[in-house]
């Protein structure tokens, strides 16, 4: 019969999964090519005061975390001087492949090579291979006097886009796959697309309106709180009728 | 006899709804679209005295002074903007609702946090698809923009659709003055309430197209709560609860005297 005490309890199970969320994101405030993600709520069922009473008024029951959204957008770049560091100052993701059966996508291109035999391939830096436009491994030729060409690594690094980026998943690493809403990969030609050697983008979450949404966040459940706590004291009042 | 002991429970069930639903306007204070609704309260006595009025000028005295809910109204007042960046999200400023398309109902609201499905229409998830002037709008994909008049441009700058908005008024009443009613069974209200929280709109009113609203792409449309005073108003409903509590107490303490010491004189 008490509602408001789990109206109360929704909203502290809300907002502590969008404490959680706001912690992810400024934990990976360093991270490169991270697009920070953020919760959205939706009101509960509403239902009548009485059951038994047609023209009763509606009551609400609480708040729900109705989806975590990725807030996909351009981060700011920083230069690193390494040649393997690439930047995408465009729309666009990077594919790597894990070995994990799907291709991911990330916006992170802090690369390396990799020795395997006599061939040498561009990777990330947890070994997943870096393709090209048509989705294949970058092999990068080695001159007679032991450097690399990187201009040439640059040319062939695919660049990939989506009608829908904000419908991507995640994986880990600031690496996400496509899902049935972000629309199929479509590779765009690397020339039209604006890569830059020897930068990174950095993390896009706004360390500001991260601490704005904690304030709020707190405030909220702080609020919650107390409804719980007048919910109880109902109850008491309830109990010591007689 | 009894008769206390009814208002002073009835005092106590009409404390507890009111808190139920402001401990919903407080879990709601994030909530996209959100509107904060209040319980008004009435007198039985004063339900006796305006249906005497409106069928025999016959009056046959006070009624009971139990206090009930009359209604759960909703607070229409102008919301806070908060900018997402996001693409499909929305926001309404001025009169005005988006149009949903349900299962079998079109409902109103004015949550813009919408997200496109498989087929690339946009949708509120979890209700519908958003409607435009000529159905459903399909964006197909994030590279779309939307002016203020509603009007959704695809990734070339050609207008694909236009955001139907609506606001529903209650046709004015005929006849002038107290011959003003409205016909039998016609709401006073234009909207609503759905279980889901959204609106629909009410029976016998038409769903007309709303003037002087823009629509804000990238922005989203926060409740306008104020938790200081939806916290008094509990407090205050919470003492209120309790005030009836005592007096219920007081009134069993008279029953129970009633019950032994009159007895026990003889």
């Amino acid at each position: 019969m008490n509602i408001a005490f789990y109206s109360g309890v929704s909203g502290l199970v809300a907002y502590q999964q969008q404490m959680d969320t706001i912690a992810h994101n400024m934990a990976n405030v360093n991270t490169a090519g991270y697009k920070p993600m953020r919760n959205e709520f939706a009101d509960l069922l509403y239902t009548r005061m009485a059951i038994n009473y047609p023209q009763e008024k509606l009551t609400g029951h609480g708040v729900r975390t109705s989806k975590v959204e990725l807030l996909y957008g351009q981060g700011n770049l920083e230069t690193t001087n390494y040649p393997l560091d690439f930047a995408l100052a465009s729309e666009g993701f990077f594919a790597v492949d894990r070995g994990s059966g799907t291709v991911e996508y990330t916006r992170n291109g802090a690369f390396d090579l990799s020795v395997e035999g006599n061939k040498v391939y561009l990777v990330t830096a947890d070994g997943g291979y870096v393709l090209d436009e048509k989705g294949k491994p970058i092999e990068a030729v080695r001159a007679e006097d032991g450097s690399y060409d990187y201009g040439a690594i640059q040319e062939k690094l695919g660049v990939y886009q989506f009608s829908n980026p904000y419908g991507l998943e995640w994986t880990t690493g600031s690496s996400f796959h496509e899902s049935a809403v972000s629309g199929k990969a479509e590779p765009i030609p690397n020339h039209s697309a604006r890569i830059i050697s020897g930068a990174l983008e950095r993390s896009g979450v706004d360390v500001g309106q991260q601490m704005v949404d904690v304030i709020m966040t707190e405030r909220a459940y702080q609020f919650n709180a107390k409804i719980v706590q007048t919910a109880d004291e109902l109850e008491e009042i309830v109990n010591n009728l007689r | 006899m009894f008769e206390g002991f009814y208002i002073a429970a009835a005092g106590m069930l009409t404390q507890q709804r009111t808190i139920n639903v402001l401990a919903n306007n407080m879990a709601n204070v994030k909530t996209a679209g959100f509107k904060a609704r209040r319980v008004l309260t009435e007198t039985h006595e004063q339900t006796f005295a305006t249906k005497l009025e409106n069928a025999t000028s016959e009056i046959i005295g006070p009624g009971e002074a139990t206090r009930i809910v009359r209604d759960v109204a909703t607070d229409f007042g102008e919301n806070l903007l908060e900018e997402t960046g996001r693409p499909f999200d929305m926001a309404l400023v001025g009169p005005g609702y988006f149009n949903i398309q349900g299962e079998n109902t079109q409902y109103l609201t004015r949550n813009g946090n919408f997200d496109i499905d498989e087929e690339g229409y946009l949708i509120l998830s979890g209700i519908g698809r958003v409607l435009g002037e000529k159905g459903e709008i399909q964006v197909n994909g994030s590279y779309f923009t939307v002016e203020t008049d509603g009007t959704v441009y695809d990734s070339e700058d050609k207008a694909v659709a236009k955001l139907l908005i609506t606001d529903p008024q209650v046709a004015a009443a005929e006849g002038e003055g107290e011959a003003a009613v409205n016909p039998e069974g016609a709401n006073d209200l234009p909207l609503v309430q759905m279980t889901n929280g959204m609106y629909t709109v009410a029976e016998g009113v038409e769903n007309t197209p709303s003037e002087g609203y823009s629509v804000y792409q990238k922005v989203l449309e926060r409740p306008n709560t104020d938790l200081n005073r939806e916290y008094t108003l509990v407090m205050e409903a919470q003492r209120a609860f309790q005030s009836c509590a005592n007096a219920l107490k007081i009134i069993d303490q008279v029953n129970q005297k009633t019950a032994t010491e009159i007895a026990s004189i003889g």
